[in-house]
């Protein structure tokens, strides 16, 4: 390559070096050798064994947070390791809600063993059933009608007593009981006729005077009576429930009595029962309602009535199942708590025991609940909720509006139901650290953090163990197997996906993504197996369906809209190399970086900063580069430079440090009027002593300026510098690699800022000798002999200055 | 109750306030037997109400409360009026269920003398609760040239069974 010379004694990478590759694999077990559910999980030792010290620690507090990236297939491992310690465990209490007689806004929760719920459930089912038919039977038995009639008829006979002994008296006396639709008259009669006044004026005085005196009296007399009516009334009445009470008592007891055997040993069970027994007897008179309404929704509904001896199980088990393990996809207040439900009547949303709902965490209760923390924390009220279950081991079911005090409408506060459960979270890093960090209780409710690695070892046993893994999830998803080389391929691109040679990718979904689109383009063209070729194929179609704005740039920088020259030279101006990260697809690309430098303060302006287009570990590395420049050079005397650096049409932010080499070497070739060959890029951070340090995305930078020299035609000239510590991290592309091999493209790794200056210029950097100096003509010796010209000018400036100020 | 065996042209049964439509319907229903679809009723009240009201000490004392109010002769007519519409009202919804025609006649005591206009011959009945015999109204009754079919409507018990409730 022209500059790069025997000069500078850099060594291009070794095409071996571009891209590890891995030997075809075979993925049949050996003999007799079984496959644990965990072996898929490839060097997450630790992450394991931190899972299951968690699932099995039995103090408060030691639930489980699994940090690690999304795709790791954390659910599956979680929820494989937890089935060992739940069948331990054996199927928790079944919970119930029943109805709270004295108090039914508040619904009373019923323990009972497991698999005892439903079968609770059914025995109260069977019993309103049962009650239905045999209380109004025992109301229209003929015991009770003639009881009840013999209550009617001496009650009929008191009643008719009294107003027979009135009107005896009355007519006794002459005066007739006449009855108004609303009251009684008196009236006095003259041969069984009601006198008039005409009549009566004739009458003498005395008799006058003595019929007045009667009908006071008898008025007394009246009024006493109709006193006596509504006592009789009620005492009727009461003799009436008493005796239905006494029929109902009998029904209901012959009834009951199966039921409150078969559950002696439930204590809790036997009090419900005598409650519901109570209950019944205490609305007796409402089995039996029969008259009709005076309007048709008034009519009266017996089903509500019967429902209120129903039973709400809300969390039944099987007794002889596993400890439940609950993954909640969708950890809504409701769906994670409960909630009470309302049904629309007459315009009037009603509730009851019966609509209370449970959620997840009684759905886990005496198990494991796995849940994703980003659900959990992007929806409302939940993580409050969670913490406030797990601080206080009970399950309150009540609507977060209420909670906050936001409706003041009466509705259920069904009765607390304890909680003993373990909870698996599911999250990536980031969360983890920032519940420790504004989270006070996070670290106390959630003790063990099982740390997923995002990648492992590419070691000789991890890689045939990955091939195993690949096997399983080609089973697993049912797809076409692989070749052994199509099996070496992929784990050459899971290298790629961790951005190193010597790990691989964990990332489990990613790895599916790529095994379905290589299953699709071998079924595409009609094979029973999956090659190469077709892996090959999945990559780049995918590459194909997201370059777009990849190809845009390439085609930007061939028609010159942006600058970036690949051949000659040019003083200031150097290649370096950016990474667009789009998510699941990102690319590099070459941006011309210049400086300029004259006279000045010793300071390095970095333009996108001034402009706030600098992140700030771009900013840091500018003031690191300024420090590393101030500190090689004229030690002896002030830094004398004014210098800028800046990416050319960069209209975005800049982050990262990874062009400071570039920047660095831009401004030395500035300072020491070197040019720098165009027909280069170069990436990699410097620190204050000058070393050249790894940067990321090394394999997109390196083919994105690539691309470029290919569209513009590639001579062998072209090459990319990178730091020697990146050589490691190289899985380039095939056609990368192959156009290494063919001598038209090139990769150099250098260790400091020498090598770097040097091979961009092709000239030597030179080394300080005994006496301290560069050697002449070195790059080193042009840039320290300007750097001292500058401190000469100034101080001369200076000093100039100084004489005109004390002239004036 | 007897019953009246030959064949009858018109059928009038006369009520009063007090007496139980029931039997009297019953009555009625048995004597037409299908040969008409005519019922003619005759609401015979008599002035008990005004007489008892013209008195300035009468008093209606409140079935609910036990308290007392003047009986005004204004209250008499509109206790007579209640019981002539409450009347009214039960008889015309017997005869719409038994799908016959009612003629609704309303009679003071002391027009009797009409009676007359409304029989029309001998093969006339006109059936009348038992207690009519004590009333001064029978007299005219008896000098009808129609037969008459008296029943028994057990007035004073109903009146006691009301004072319960």
């Amino acid at each position: 390559m022209p500059g790069v010379s025997e000069q500078t004694r850099i060594s291009p990478v070794p095409v071996s070096e571009l891209r590890k590759l891995c030997m075809p694999l075979s993925t049949d077990p050996e003999p007799g050798e079984e496959t644990p559910a965990t072996s898929i999980y490839i060097g997450q030792e630790r992450a394991i064994n931190a899972i299951r010290f968690g699932l099995h620690m039995e103090h408060e507090g030691y639930n489980v947070f699994v940090l690690g990236p999304l795709g790791s297939h954390r659910h599956g491992l979680v929820e494989g390791l937890a089935q060992e310690p739940a069948r331990a465990k054996g199927a928790p209490d079944d919970w119930c809600y029943i109805n709270n007689f004295s108090d039914p806004e508040r619904p009373r929760a019923l323990r009972l063993p497991a698999g005892k719920g439903a079968e609770f459930r059914d025995d109260m089912q069977a019993l309103i059933e049962e009650i239905q038919l045999a209380i109004p039977a025992a109301f229209e038995n003929d015991d009770y009608g003639n009881q009840l009639k013999a209550l009617e008829a001496e009650t009929q006979k008191e009643v008719e007593g009294l107003w027979r002994s009135l009107h005896e008296q009355a007519a006794q006396e002459g005066i007739s009981l006449l009855q108004t639709p609303t009251g009684y008259v008196l009236a006095p009669l003259s041969d069984d006729k009601v006198i008039d006044d005409k009549e009566f004026d004739k009458l003498p005085e005395e008799k006058r005077k003595e019929i007045k005196q009667s009908i006071q009296r008898l008025s007394e007399e009246l009024k006493a009576r109709i006193e006596t009516m509504p006592k009789l009334r009620k005492r009727h009445h009461e003799r009436v429930r008493t005796l239905d009470r006494d029929v109902t008592a009998h029904a209901v007891s012959v009834l009951l009595e199966d039921l409150k055997e078969k559950y002696q040993a439930l204590p809790a069970v036997l009090s419900y029962l005598e409650e519901v027994q109570r209950d019944i007897i205490e609305n007796s008179q409402e089995f039996r309602r029969t008259e009709e309404p005076s309007l048709p929704f008034l009519a009266y509904d017996s089903t509500a009535l019967f429902a209120s001896y129903e039973v709400n199980l809300i969390v039944s088990n099987e007794s002889d199942a596993a400890a439940p393990i609950i993954y909640e996809p969708n950890p809504s207040y409701p769906n994670l708590v409960g909630k009470v439900e309302h049904r629309a009547e007459m315009g009037a949303l009603l509730t009851d025991f019966r609509l209370v709902r449970s959620g997840a965490l009684l759905q886990a209760n005496g198990g494991y609940l796995v849940l994703d923390v980003h659900r959990v924390l992007s929806r409302p009220f939940v993580w409050e909720a969670l913490k406030q279950a797990l601080l206080t081991k009970e399950v309150r079911i009540e609507s977060p509006a209420e909670t906050l005090g936001f409706v003041s409408t009466t509705t259920l506060k069904p009765e607390p139901i304890p909680l003993d459960l373990k909870v698996l979270l599911i999250g990536e890093r980031w969360l983890y650290y920032l519940l420790c960090v504004y989270d006070n209780e996070f670290g106390g409710l959630f003790k063990v953090a099982a740390d997923f690695d995002d990648d492992v070892e590419r070691s000789t046993h991890n890689v045939e163990s990955y091939a195993r893994l690949i096997a399983e999830r080609v089973r697993q998803s049912e797809l076409l197997p692989l070749s052994a080389a199509a099996i070496a391929r992929v784990i050459e691109q899971r290298a790629r996906h961790a951005d190193d040679s010597e790990r691989l990718s964990m990332h489990m979904r990613s790895l599916d993504d790529l095994l379905v689109q290589a299953d699709y383009w071998a079924r595409q063209r009609g094979a029973d197996q999956v090659a190469i070729e077709d892996v090959i194929e999945a990559i780049r179609q995918r590459d194909n369906r997201q370059d777009r704005m990849q190809k845009k740039i390439v085609d930007a920088i061939k028609r010159d809209t942006l600058l970036v020259d690949t051949s000659g030279e040019c003083v200031g101006q150097v290649n370096g190399l950016s990474v667009i990260d789009l998510g699941e697809y990102r690319f590099g690309h070459p941006v011309r970086i210049t400086a300029t430098t004259r006279v000045g303060k010793g300071d390095v302006v970095d333009i996108e900063r001034e402009v706030k287009l600098g992140g700030p570990i771009h900013s840091k590395g500018v003031m690191i580069l300024s420090a590393a420049l101030s500190a090689r050079y004229a030690p002896d005397v002030p830094l004398s430079l004014h210098g800028s650096v800046v990416f050319e049409q960069s209209y975005g932010g800049v982050e990262g440090d990874s062009a400071s080499v570039a920047e660095l070497c831009a401004l030395l070739s500035s300072v020491a009027s070197v040019p720098i060959l165009q027909n280069l890029a170069i990436t990699g951070s410097v620190n204050q002593l000058g070393r050249v340090q790894a940067v990321g995305g090394i394999n997109e930078k390196i083919e994105g300026f690539f691309a470029v020299c290919k569209e513009r035609g590639l001579d062998g000239s072209h090459a990319v510098v990178i730091p020697h510590d990146n050589i490691k991290h190289l899985m380039l592309r095939e056609e990368v690699v192959e156009a290494v091999h063919e001598n038209l493209f090139n990769v150099y790794a250098v260790r400091n800022i020498d090598e770097a200056f040097a091979a961009l210029t092709g000239r030597r950097a030179g080394a300080r000798d005994k006496d301290g100096e560069f050697p002449p003509s070195t790059l080193n010796r042009l840039v320290e002999d300007k750097l001292i010209q500058y401190a000469s000018r100034r101080k001369q400036f200076s000093e100039g200055a100084s004489d005109d100020k004390g002239i004036k | 109750m007897t019953k009246e065996s030959s064949k009858t042209r018109r059928v009038m049964m006369a009520v009063t306030e007090t007496s139980s439509l029931q039997e009297l319907w019953r009555a009625a229903m048995e004597q037409l037997a299908g040969e008409c679809t005519e019922l003619i009723t005759v609401f015979v009240h008599d002035d008990r109400w005004r007489r008892a009201a013209s008195l300035p000490f009468t008093e209606e004392i409140s079935r609910a409360s036990g308290g007392s109010m003047n009986f005004t002769l204004q209250r008499a007519e509109q206790v007579d009026s209640d019981a002539v519409m409450r009347t009214q009202g039960q008889l015309q919804k017997l005869a719409t269920n038994a799908e016959i025609h009612l003629v609704f006649e309303i009679l003071a005591e002391h027009e009797a003398m009409r009676i007359h206009e409304l029989v029309r011959s001998e093969s006339d009945l006109l059936i009348a609760p038992s207690f009519f015999k004590g009333q001064p109204i029978y007299s005219e009754l008896a000098r009808l040239k129609c037969r008459i079919l008296l029943v028994d409507t057990g007035e004073a018990t109903a009146e006691l069974t009301g004072s319960l409730e």
